[in-house]
């Protein structure tokens, strides 16, 4: 260790160091790039694989084919599903813009402890069991629910009602209560992002409070709101389950298509396929949402 | 009140914090076209004043007057003040010409006339080649200027300025000095300008109010604070300064103090135990040439000698034990240049160039 106080000995201790730093970064490198592939990327192109299966009586077949493609393309009831969920989610995506903003906005605009309180209390359906929360909406909007006891009791109907229950409309309504959170946290982190000072340069240069949320606050917050409604039309355009519990025979999904190839028809190959198309839709918004925030940023 | 010199008056205002009071009740009045500098280290209070007049936090009590009209109750967008932000608070969303324009259109002032003077702004801040950029794309003095423009373009009554200069480099903080100092004069409107930079206060104000934990300390124009601080504080806080212990004694009209320095008169308001100030600079070495009315000399032992090029520093021992030290800084010359740590040496300087103070 002597040798080591003298300039040539720190050397030769460098150069000694030095493999065995290569070493550790190449096991860093290996894991930084390994682990990603070997979950992630390695599933996902076994399922892309196998859409290219031709398939029978719920066996792959080893030949590689478009047929599951063209089976898609070429049905207009698959069609119909999927530009139906698109619009689903859409309308899902919209209610969560719309709401989601203006709670996000109320609390943004409060001050103090109340502030967090009420943004931990619009977060907390994020960690309550999502089964559990699509039970409480069916309770609320069953035949026998909640919904039709208020609205027979206010006398508005004499029947109850089952118009929200088993059809899209109940799937719209439960998907869009159970999203809201994940719309509000994003909504409110933009809002949160605007400076202060911004708001007080407005009103200091003349602006009144609508024409401070009309001119500021609305430009700067709204290319985030919109990122975080396209995040929520991405969850909802996957939700199997929703659909499952709460759709009935009239609230068939693309999800719920996907969810039967796999599990009912043994279809998997064509199930892949259906899966791809909407792993395509979802790139294909989540590559929007990320545009427009990154326009937003440069700015 | 019609016809005052003042557009702004502060009567008695305070401003607390639940149990905390931040400000003490302040009387200051701020004279149209002046350009008044509030100056204080972080904390004293400098920063609420000017919230409190351009509308953004209410005053606790007191009355804040518009030539002569109380405006407590206007809110922040009818007050005709604009503000230069420290950090800028530019609509990243905007281009410069939008951010310039942005007052004037919430005013619903026609397109055209809008555009005319966004332009004539923009030249006044030479900045006319850079009105389609956004922000992001200029560099810190450049928004300061955008700033600026953005609000004189409004044409308010007065500017308000909250530590602009803060976050620029040295250089380019000189430069901004002169270009707003520049620019004052050359609009003729009343800036009020916050800073914690005591150069930067004396350089470029017509007058300069020193603010303290919350009390307003002193008003003056840069020459009275420099040279006739009314406290310890003010004294100590701009630039070195000999602070000496003297007691007053003595009955109406002059009261005796007596100092390290020797004997001084001065007006009998003076009792009891106060500390003597005077400036570094205004003692000279006296050459034994006839002395003029209020001039002193005094006896003091050099201990050392620092040249700091124009200026050479002495370190000296005064009192009748030598028990106090005095710093003065003289011309440097030939004749500086054989002083000898260890030797004597007599001080000379002005009674008027003396400031008495309260101790404590």
């Amino acid at each position: 260790m002597s040798i080591a106080t003298t300039p040539t000995g720190i050397g030769i201790a460098e150069a000694a160091a030095r493999p065995k730093r290569g070493l550790g970064k190449l096991v860093a490198r290996l894991l930084v790039y390994g682990l990603p592939t070997v979950m992630i990327l390695l599933p996902l192109v076994s399922f892309l694989a196998s859409s290219f299966l031709g398939q029978d009586n719920g066996k792959p077949t080893g030949g590689l084919t478009f047929a599951n493609y063209a089976a898609f393309f070429t049905s207009s009831s698959y069609l119909y599903v999927f530009f139906g969920t698109l619009k689903l989610a859409f309308t899902v995506a919209l209610i969560s813009l719309f709401f989601g903003y203006i709670l996000s906005y109320l609390i943004w605009r409060l001050e103090g402890s109340a502030r967090y309180l009420l943004l931990l209390l619009s977060a907390l359906p994020l960690v309550m069991n999502y089964v559990v929360k699509i039970y409480a909406m069916r309770s609320i909007l069953g035949f026998n629910g909640f919904l039709n006891t208020m609205l027979l009791s206010l006398g508005i109907i004499e029947v109850p009602s089952r118009l929200f229950i088993f059809n899209q409309t109940a799937v719209m309504l439960t998907m869009a209560v159970i999203y809201l959170p994940f719309g509000i946290l994003p909504i409110f982190l933009a809002l949160e992002r605007i400076p202060q000072s911004l708001i007080s340069a407005a009103a200091d240069l003349g602006a009144k409070p609508g024409q401070i949320f009309m001119t500021v606050v609305l430009p700067l917050s709204l290319p985030g709101s919109i990122a975080a409604a396209l995040f929520v039309m991405v969850i909802a355009l996957g939700d199997y389950l929703t659909p499952q519990m709460v759709g009935g025979s009239e609230g068939f999904t693309f999800g719920r298509a996907v969810w039967s190839q796999f599990g009912m028809a043994f279809n998997w190959p064509f199930g892949a396929a259906l899966a791809v198309m909407l792993l395509l839709a979802v790139v294909a918004l989540i590559a929007l949402a990320s545009l427009i925030s990154r326009t937003a940023r440069v700015r | 009140m019609v016809g005052t010199p003042n557009v702004i008056q502060l009567v008695g205002v305070t401003k607390s914090y639940k149990t905390v009071e931040v400000l003490k009740p302040v009387d200051l009045d701020i004279r149209d076209g002046e350009f008044l500098t509030v100056l204080g280290p972080s904390g004293s209070g400098k920063t609420t004043i000017l919230r409190m007049i351009g509308g953004f936090t209410p005053p606790s009590s007191g009355r804040i007057l518009l030539r002569g009209t109380d405006i407590v109750h206007v809110p922040i967008y009818k007050r005709p003040f604009n503000t230069v932000f420290q950090d800028y608070a530019l609509f990243p969303h905007m281009t410069v010409a939008r951010n310039v324009g942005y007052g004037l259109r919430i005013r619903k002032t026609p397109q055209a006339e809008i555009k005319r003077r966004v332009e004539a702004v923009l030249e006044t801040v030479n900045l006319a080649d850079k009105a389609g950029r956004y922000p992001a794309e200029l560099s810190g003095g450049q928004r300061q200027r955008v700033a600026l423009a953005r609000a004189i373009v409004c044409e308010p009554q007065v500017i308000l300025l909250d530590e602009p200069l803060a976050a620029l480099d040295a250089e380019l903080r000189r430069s901004m000095q002169e270009f707003l100092k520049d620019l004052q004069r050359r609009i003729r409107t009343t800036f009020v300008f916050i800073t914690h930079d005591q150069e930067e206060a004396i350089s470029m104000s017509d007058r300069i109010a020193v603010m303290d934990h919350g009390n307003l300390v002193q008003v003056g124009t840069p020459q009275e604070i420099y040279y006739k601080p009314k406290s310890e504080f003010v004294a100590k806080f701009f630039g070195e300064n000999n602070i000496l212990p003297a007691s007053a004694s003595g009955s109406p009209p002059l009261a005796v103090i007596e100092s390290p320095l020797g004997k001084h008169w001065a007006p009998a308001d003076h009792q009891g135990a106060l500390l003597f100030a005077i400036r570094p600079e205004s003692f000279r070495l006296h050459d034994g040439s006839d002395l003029s009315a209020g001039e002193r000399v005094a006896k003091a032992r050099l201990d050392s000698v620092t040249f700091l090029g124009a200026t050479t520093q002495l370190s000296l021992s005064v009192g009748a034990s030598d028990e106090h030290r005095v710093k003065i800084r003289i011309p440097t010359a030939l004749s500086t240049q054989n002083l000898v740590a260890g030797s004597d040496v007599m001080l000379r300087w002005s009674e008027t160039d003396v400031s008495f103070l309260p101790k404590g």
